[in-house]
C-alpha cells in the first residue's frame, strides 16, 4: 500500500548535488520518455500560441461549424472560431487554473499542517477535527457551491477548487512534520537555540516534503481536471474565454460535429496523461534520493 | 481495531453535525443574497430589478431575515424532526425531494460499483499475472488513460455514439416514455419492477441504466485494477506465494486463493476512498445522460443557490460517507484475519 511505501521515505533529505538531481529525473521508460514529451510539446505550443494560432476570439460567421482544413486545422465552432487556437489558449486556463489551485492548496495545507503537527497536543487534535469535517465534506459540493456563488471567473474557480483540496494537503504534511520532529537533528537543533518558528520552517518543514513532491506533480492533472469539470458544469470559466472545459460544454449542442467536441476532450486526455505517464519519474526522484 | 471501529461509531455524530455547521456557515458567510438568486440575478447588484417588497416577503417567508445563529439553531431543531425545509427552486419539501432522487442514484452507485468490481478485480490479477509483458504494458496504458480521461466528456462522446449513432444504448431518463412505469414502492425501478413482476418494465430500465452504469463503473474499475495489480505484484513476490508454487500447487489457486486475498484488503479501503471521485462522477454523468437522481438534483441546488437543497443533499452525501467508511472498517475486519484476531486479544 502507498501509506507503507511513504513511510519508508521519511528521513533528512541531504541536500542532493545537481547533477545526481537531474539524473534521477531522467526518464527510464518509452512511457515516462512520451509522457515528458508530451509535457513539453504541449506547454511550449501552448505558451507559443500568439505565434502559432490566430485570435481565439475572432468569428467567422460565414464558416461556422467547418471541418478540418488547411485554413482550420481543428475546424471551426458554432461561431466560427478557429478551434486550434482556441485549444491553445485554452490551454493557457486550464494550465494556469491548475498549477494556482496547486500553489495557494498547498501553501495553505502546508502552513496549516505544518503547525498543526509542529504543536501537537490539544491545538492539533482540534486543528485535525476541522480538517476531518472539510474531508468528510464532498469536495465537489463544496466547489459547486463555492464558485457559484462567487460567479464564474478564473480566480473563483481557483478559489473554489483549492478550497476543496488543502486539507489533503494538510494531513499529509501534518503526518510528515510529526514524524520529522521528534529526529535528533531536530533536537540538536533546538539545543542550539532555534526557536520553533525558525525549528519548524528551516529545520522540520524542508526534510517533510518528499511525498509532497510526488502527489503535487501527479495532482497538477487533477486539478486542470477539476477546472475543466466546473467550467463544463457552467461554473467554472465563463464564454467566451477559451478553456477546454466550457468548450466541451458548447459543443454539447452540436453532437454530430465529431471535431468540435473530440478536441477539446483529446487536449485534456492528452495533457493529463502525460503527467500521469511522466509521474513515475517524481516518485522514483523521491526514492531514490541521491546520496543516501 | 474495535477501539478503531467504537471510535468511528461515536465520532459520527459529531463529524455530521460539524458537517451541518460548514453547510450552514459556508453558504451565509459567501457574498451572496440567495433571495436575489432566486429572483435571477447573481448579488446585490442585480436585485434592484426585483421589488423590495418581494425581497421582503421572500425573506420573511425562508426566515432569512432572523440574525444567523437563531437560523442554524431553527435548521437544527427542524432537521432533528425530519424538516430540512422546502427547496426554493423546486417549491417542495427537501426531504419529498430527496425521497425522490435518492433510490435513482442508488440503483445507478451499485450497479456501477458492481461493474467496477466485477472488471477491475479480475482485470488487475490478469494484469499482475503478466507482469512486465506486452498485455501487462498494454494494461498501463489503458489505465493510465482511464483514469485520465475527464468522465464528462467520455460520457458525451459515448452517449453520442452508443446512443445517437449506434442506438444500443437507451434514451435519456429511467424509462421509455411508451413504458408504463410499475406502482412505487421503493422508487428503485429494477426493484419495483420485480415486486410488481413487470419483467418488461424491467428489461426497459435495466437497459436504461446499462449506459451510465458501465460508464462510471469503467472508470472506477481500473481504479480498483490498478490498485489490485500492484498490490499483487507485491504479494506475488512474498515467500509465501513462492512456497505455494514450491509445493506445486496449480498457478490459479496460487493467484486467486493465496495472492488475491492478500491483494484484495487495500481495495476495500479504496472503494470508501472512491467515493468522492464516484460523487464528482455521478454528477457530471447523471447531468449528461439525464438520470433523473441525487447528482442532478445536487447540480442544480448549488448552481441556483437553493441553500435548504444543498444542505440536504450535503447531509445525505455526509452521510452515506460516513456509513461507507464505518462499512469498509468493519469488512476490514472481516477479511484480515490480522485484524480480527487483534480484536480478541
Amino acid at each position: 500500500m502507498t501509506a507503507g511505501r511513504r513511510r519508508r521515505l521519511e528521513g533528512a533529505v541531504a541536500p542532493a548535488r545537481l547533477g545526481a538531481a537531474v539524473d534521477s529525473l531522467r526518464p527510464r521508460t518509452f512511457l515516462e520518455g512520451y509522457g515528458v514529451a508530451v509535457i513539453l510539446v504541449m506547454v511550449a505550443a501552448i505558451a507559443a500560441a500568439p505565434l502559432i494560432a490566430p485570435d481565439p476570439l475572432a468569428q467567422d460567421l460565414t464558416s461556422p461549424l467547418a471541418g478540418p482544413s488547411t485554413e482550420n486545422w481543428l475546424g471551426t465552432d458554432n461561431l466560427g472560431r478557429d478551434l486550434w487556437s482556441r485549444i491553445l489558449y485554452g490551454g493557457r486556463v486550464s494550465l494556469v487554473i491548475g498549477v494556482f489551485v496547486l500553489l495557494t492548496a498547498g501553501a495553505v495545507g502546508v502552513l496549516y499542517g505544518a503547525v498543526s503537527g509542529y504543536a501537537g497536543g490539544m491545538i492539533d487534535a482540534i486543528m485535525m477535527r476541522i480538517v476531518d469535517i472539510f474531508l468528510s465534506f464532498p469536495s465537489i459540493m463544496l466547489a459547486l457551491l463555492i464558485s457559484a456563488a462567487l460567479g464564474p471567473t478564473i480566480r473563483n474557480a481557483i478559489i473554489a477548487i483549492a478550497a476543496a483540496w488543502w486539507p489533503v494537503y494538510a494531513r499529509l504534511i501534518r503526518g510528515q512534520v510529526m514524524a520529522v520532529k521528534e529526529r535528533e537533528f531536530v533536537t540538536a537543533s533546538r539545543a542550539l537555540g532555534a526557536g520553533p518558528v525558525r525549528n519548524l520552517f528551516s529545520t522540520v518543514l524542508p526534510n517533510s516534503f518528499g511525498v509532497m513532491k510526488t502527489i503535487f506533480v501527479l495532482d497538477i492533472g487533477y486539478a486542470i481536471l477539476a477546472g475543466s469539470t466546473l467550467s463544463f458544469l457552467g461554473l467554472g470559466v465563463s464564454l467566451p474565454t477559451p478553456e477546454w472545459g466550457v468548450m466541451i460544454r458548447e459543443a454539447l449542442q452540436y453532437p454530430t460535429h465529431w471535431w468540435f467536441i473530440l478536441s477539446p476532450g483529446l487536449a485534456l486526455l492528452l495533457f493529463v496523461s502525460a503527467i500521469n505517464f511522466a509521474g513515475g519519474i517524481v516518485t522514483r526522484s523521491v526514492h531514490e534520493v541521491p546520496g543516501r | 481495531m474495535r477501539w478503531v471501529v467504537l471510535r468511528r461509531i461515536a465520532l459520527a455524530p459529531f463529524v455530521l453535525v460539524g458537517m451541518t455547521c460548514i453547510t450552514f456557515f459556508v453558504s451565509q458567510l459567501i457574498p451572496i443574497d440567495p433571495v436575489a438568486a432566486y429572483l435571477g440575478g447573481r448579488g446585490a447588484s442585480h436585485s434592484d430589478a426585483a421589488e423590495q417588497a418581494i425581497i421582503d416577503a421572500l425573506n420573511a417567508r425562508w426566515g432569512w431575515d432572523r440574525p444567523i445563529p437563531e437560523r442554524y439553531w431553527i435548521y437544527l431543531t427542524n432537521l432533528l424532526q425530519g424538516d430540512m425545509g422546502d427547496s426554493s427552486h423546486t417549491a417542495r419539501a427537501v426531504s419529498t425531494d430527496l425521497a425522490n432522487v435518492v433510490p435513482p442514484t442508488i440503483e445507478l452507485v451499485v450497479a456501477a460499483l458492481l461493474v467496477a468490481f466485477v472488471f477491475g478485480i479480475p482485470l488487475g490479477v490478469f494484469a499482475a499475472a503478466r507482469r512486465g509483458g506486452v498485455w501487462d504494458t498494454v494494461f498501463k496504458v489503458v489505465s493510465t488513460l482511464a483514469i485520465s480521461v475527464p468522465v464528462f466528456w467520455l460520457a458525451i462522446v459515448g452517449f453520442t455514439v452508443f446512443y445517437g449513432r449506434l442506438g444500443w444504448a437507451a434514451g435519456p431518463g429511467q424509462l421509455d416514455i411508451f413504458t408504463r412505469p410499475p406502482p412505487e414502492v421503493t422508487k428503485m425501478v429494477v426493484i419495483d419492477s420485480i415486486l410488481a413482476r413487470r419483467w418488461d418494465a424491467l428489461l426497459d430500465t435495466l437497459h436504461h441504466l446499462a449506459f451510465p452504469a458501465l460508464a462510471l463503473g469503467l472508470v472506477i474499475g481500473f481504479y480498483f485494477a490498478r490498485v489490485v495489480r500492484s498490490e499483487m505484484v507485491d504479494a506475488l513476490e512474498s515467500d509465501y506465494v513462492r512456497t505455494a508454487r514450491g509445493k506445486g500447487l496449480p498457478r490459479r489457486l496460487v493467484l486467486y486463493r493465496h495472492a488475491l486475498r492478500n491483494a484484495v484488503i487495500p481495495v476495500i479501503t479504496l472503494s470508501g476512498l472512491a467515493f468522492g471521485s464516484l460523487l464528482t462522477g455521478i454528477i457530471v454523468v447523471e447531468h449528461v445522460v439525464g438520470w433523473p437522481g441525487l447528482g442532478q438534483y445536487a447540480f442544480t441546488a448549488a448552481t441556483r443557490l437553493d441553500l435548504n437543497a444543498i444542505a440536504g443533499v450535503v447531509l445525505v452525501i455526509s452521510l452515506a460517507y460516513v456509513l461507507a467508511n464505518l462499512v469498509v472498517d468493519l469488512l476490514y475486519t472481516v477479511a484480515d484475519p490480522r485484524v480480527r484476531d487483534g480484536m480478541r486479544s
